[in-house]
């Protein structure tokens, strides 16, 4: 173990976060590729998500960071120190596991301690720092119990206490909140955030809700098929997917299809559903192969689609259906040519509550919408 | 399909013991098992062979000699009633376990599990004593004037067969009543619901699910009989030897290694056959 | 339902004949547990006989036993023969416990955690010794053992009775690692414990129970084992149970039902044990 880290968990020295520095990592089991040459820097204090579906390889990066899988290739430096191949009860990260892994036969506060006592530290010395991380997550007076005694947003918090106990520069968090309902996820969501904020310790978070990632990253990396899709703040993966994948992962996402019918230095003239749009080439994401005649993707949030009144310049299509989401409506439409479309429009308590059938005509616009032309 | 491979693999092999480190944990139990268990079984089988030049002469004197052949048959015969007779006593008693609770559950699985744990060879001599000339049966046969002579229960072929069964019943039980306890309850009451009578329900629904278990038991009964010795050395005397107290004999009395090799042979081909066949349905050990 | 029952036809169809399946049931339940009354005073009687049978004054196996002495007790724990086999019987399984405990829970560790090569085909050998009939291991290890002089030997019987007696820990202590959480060991070496760390003081404590239960049906393997215990004994290295299959053959007095429920009061009282465990166990994870 480092002696900084020991200093730091005798309080010593204030906890901060360190920059990890991840270059060129692969995992391979087998013949199955599980991360794909991932380059990653995390700067120091950070709060980056790893998102993405099942088997996109978030916890496979996670577990190398960790030290639990070994990479096939590349490397791993904290600081200055390379971690590659170092074994992980020498890392000096701390970890939240998915199912909070506390140690059933243990008291909460044996568990909290167990860090400490595995890095030598006598027990008058372990007694205060315990007390103290227990009261950083509201818990001083559960000390006594036992995990199975406790609902799972408190066994969460002991999970969170044990790994900030030895106040590591990083901590790793595996989809910590996923076995919790939806409410007290989002009351934990903006206590981890707090104490992010507090410690300016590194956390590195795994999930696959891109919601939650929404919510509390500096910055996301959009993992698939092994590698980083798209890295960047919450509000850039929004408004600037530059892929049809992200696209549709990160929020909701309308699809239309489109061909291209004129292009010059600037801006893109497309046609969809008989109307003509036209779109900067900022607004092109992904791969720059556009050409007159070639079709395209477009993807458009529904706070971007509108319904309008008469259908001069929109595409029509029938309601199907309307959902009301207390802040707004999303009206699902079926556009003329087949596609269906999610119209958000905001609700206010002049609604007359009945649901709208019949025409319906949808205005695009088109300064919000992403292009992704040569995807399938 | 490659991303739900990896989805399996992302968490499962995390932090697993590295090989080397695997092979030394694991490194006692192969030494254990080569010197303890291949190694000799391999040098009895060599020997029936290699006596020291290749013969199959052992093997052919098995066959060839009637009373060899007719000992192998008996011990077949005497597996296949043994096994019978525990499914039929046994069957009820993994039913009525499997769907009773609380106290009387335990009362029962107590009544399986102590004679489970209780030595072979207590309960072998416990036979001894109700059968022989002067024991409970024939006593208790004798006060009640059913006979004026004792019979001759023991060492004879019924002795051993119900000594055996008495023996081998927790093998066939305990299956049974693990695959009866999987059988959701709601299958019998949908069954009954649709107008079954609790017998064609049984019929139906609950014997067919619990086939596994009664495979599983009938041969686990099955090849613990074919090689059985301390029931049969005990209970059934001279006259009345199996494929086990032959190669005892074999070995004790007449030193003919190389034959009691092939008679081992013949009985390890046959077992690990039997289970093989039936691996499937096979889960070991004495707990329930 | 009232269109239903318009038709006699379909009400039929809606309730099977009522009386057979009102009076069936009943009669039937009876003789089944009639029966099963039966079957199980044919599992219990054999078994618990020979305590009544230690208690009797006759000189000679008797029944019903008339008047109550503890004369074979006292006759079996003064006897030289059956005290020398019964602690030898006693150290063997002491020792086999011990070994089969250690080797059946670190290699169990190894298949279940670790990456081994092969490991589907080393459990299946690990069962072996369950399935090959004791007549063949008994006349194998006699054959290997007589000529180094392990037979009648302390040594030589704690070798084959691990050897047989490792199935039941690995079984025991395989289905305790597999039902603890992974993500426990991780999260203690990621609290800075080493492996062997992580092992003693989180799986350790999580597998005990499995690790008691495995070292329970050990001994008693080891204890009650008779088929190899007969071949590999000598004539001063005896075991009790070879000492029970001599005088059963040759000198049948009520030293034996003593002895035998000696025997039957260590293996209950052992299993009790286990049963307790387990259902301690049962509690603890809800």
């Amino acid at each position: 173990m480092s002696s900084d880290v020991l200093q730091a968990s005798r309080g010593l020295s204030p906890p901060k976060g360190e920059a990890i520095a991840i270059k060129g990592i692969s995992k391979r089991f087998g013949s199955i590729v599980g991360v794909d040459n991932v380059d990653l820097h995390v700067e120091a204090g950070e709060f980056l998500s790893l998102l993405g579906p099942s088997g996109s390889g978030k916890t496979t990066l996670l577990m190398m960071l960790a030290g639990f899988e070994t990479p096939s290739s590349g490397s791993i430096t904290l600081g200055s120190r390379d971690l590659t191949h170092v074994p992980p009860n020498k890392r000096g990260i701390g970890m939240v596991f998915q199912r909070y892994a506390l140690f059933p036969h243990m008291s909460v506060a044996q568990n909290v301690a167990f860090p400490l006592k595995m890095r030598g530290l006598a027990k008058a010395e372990i007694a205060p720092l315990v007390e103290q991380a227990l009261a950083r997550v509201r818990l001083q007076d559960y000390g006594g119990r036992a995990p199975a005694q406790l609902s799972g947003g408190q066994q969460q918090r002991v999970a969170v206490a044990r790994a900030l106990v030895f106040q590591p520069p990083v901590l790793l968090m595996d989809e910590p909140l996923g076995a919790l309902d939806k409410k007290l996820r989002e009351e934990l969501q903006i206590e981890i955030k707090t104490l992010h904020a507090s410690l300016g310790v590194t956390i590195i978070y795994v999930t696959h809700d891109q919601e939650e990632a929404l919510t509390m990253s500096d910055r996301i990396a959009v993992m698939d098929k092994g590698r980083i899709q798209q890295l960047g703040s919450p509000v850039s993966l929004y408004h600037e997917p530059n892929s049809s994948f992200v696209a549709d992962f990160i929020g909701k996402m309308n699809f239309l299809k489109g061909i291209v019918s004129g292009l010059d230095d600037r801006s893109i003239a497309i046609t969809v559903s008989g109307q003509t749009i036209s779109v900067a080439r900022s607004q092109l994401g992904g791969r720059d192969d556009v050409a007159i005649g070639r079709p395209v993707q477009i993807a458009a949030r529904p706070e971007s689609l509108s319904p309008t009144q008469n259908g001069e310049g929109a595409i029509a299509g029938d309601i199907e259906t309307t959902i009301f989401l207390g802040s707004h409506r999303t009206l699902i439409v079926r556009s003329d040519d087949g596609t269906q479309l999610q119209v958000q429009v905001p609700s206010s308590h002049r609604d007359s509550g009945v649901e709208q059938r019949g025409r319906a005509f949808v205005r695009l616009d088109p300064g919000a919408v992403r292009v992704f032309a040569g995807e399938d | 399909m490659a991303n739900a491979t990896v989805a399996a693999t992302d968490r499962a092999t995390a932090g697993q013991l590295s090989r080397p480190a695997s092979l030394t944990l694991a490194l006692p139990l192969i030494l254990l098992l080569g010197l303890a268990f291949l190694l000799p079984v391999a040098k009895l089988l060599w020997g029936s062979v290699f006596t020291p030049s290749p013969t199959a002469e052992n093997y052919l004197r098995i066959v060839q000699e009637p009373i060899f052949l007719k000992i192998l048959l008996r011990t077949v015969q005497t597996a296949a009633v043994v096994t019978c007779l525990a499914f039929v006593l046994g069957y009820p008693v993994a039913l009525v376990m499997s769907k009773l609770g609380g106290r009387a559950a335990m009362l029962v699985a107590a009544c399986v599990l102590i004679p489970l744990w209780t030595s072979v060879l207590v309960r072998s001599y416990a036979w001894i004593v109700l059968l022989q000339r002067t024991g409970v049966v024939n006593s208790t046969l004798m006060s009640w004037g059913v006979i004026n002579e004792p019979l001759k229960l023991i060492y004879t072929e019924g002795a051993v067969i119900v000594a055996m069964t008495h023996v081998l019943m927790p093998y066939m039980i305990l299956p049974i009543f693990s695959s009866l306890r999987s059988i959701p309850p709601e299958l019998d009451r949908a069954a009954r619901n649709l107008g079954a009578g609790p017998w064609t329900s049984f019929i139906a629904v609950t014997l067919p699910l619990s086939l596994p278990g009664i495979y599983a038991g009938s041969i686990m009964v099955f090849i613990l009989a074919l090689g059985f010795y301390v029931t049969p050395a005990l209970v059934g005397g001279p006259q009345n030897l199996t494929i086990a107290t032959l190669i005892g004999q074999q070995t004790t009395e007449l030193l003919n290694w190389p034959f009691a090799g092939a008679l081992a042979g013949v009985l390890l081909v046959v077992t690990l056959g039997l289970v093989g066949l039936f691996r499937r349905f096979l889960r070991f050990g004495k707990g329930a | 339902m009232s269109t239903l029952s318009e038709t006699p036809a379909l009400d039929v169809l809606q309730s099977p004949p009522a009386s057979r399946a009102a009076l069936s049931p009943h009669l039937g339940r009876w003789l089944l547990h009639g029966f099963v009354g039966l079957v199980l005073i044919f599992l219990l009687l054999p078994t618990l006989l020979v305590v009544p049978m230690s208690l009797g004054e006759a000189s000679y196996i008797q029944f019903p036993p008339k008047g109550f002495t503890l004369k074979w007790y006292h006759a079996y724990f003064a006897d030289a023969d059956w005290m020398s086999a019964t602690w030898f019987s006693l150290k063997i399984a002491v020792a086999t416990t011990v070994s089969a405990t250690i080797v059946g829970t670190l290699a169990s560790f190894a298949i279940v955690r670790g990456s081994l090569p092969g490991a589907a085909a080393l459990q299946a050998l690990t069962l072996a010794p369950l399935i090959v009939p004791h007549i063949v291991l008994a006349v194998a290890l006699y054959l290997v053992f007589a000529p180094i002089g392990l037979t009648g030997n302390f040594f030589g019987f704690a070798i084959a009775h691990t050897m047989m007696s490792v199935p039941y820990v690995m079984l025991t202590v395989s289905a305790s690692l597999q039902r603890i959480d992974p993500a426990l060991e991780l999260a203690a070496l990621n609290c800075g414990a080493t492996r062997a760390q992580a092992f003693w003081h989180v799986v350790l404590p999580n597998i005990a129970p499995g690790v008691a239960a495995g070292a329970v049906f050990a001994f008693l393997a080891s204890f009650d084992e008779a088929t190899v215990a007969f071949f590999i004994s000598g004539v001063e290295g005896k075991t009790i149970t070879r000492k029970l299959f001599e005088d059963i053959d040759y000198n049948l007095t009520p030293v034996i039902a003593a002895a035998s429920t000696v025997m039957v009061v260590i293996s209950l009282v052992l299993m009790g044990g286990v049963e307790w465990l387990r259902s301690r166990g049962a509690k603890a994870a809800p």
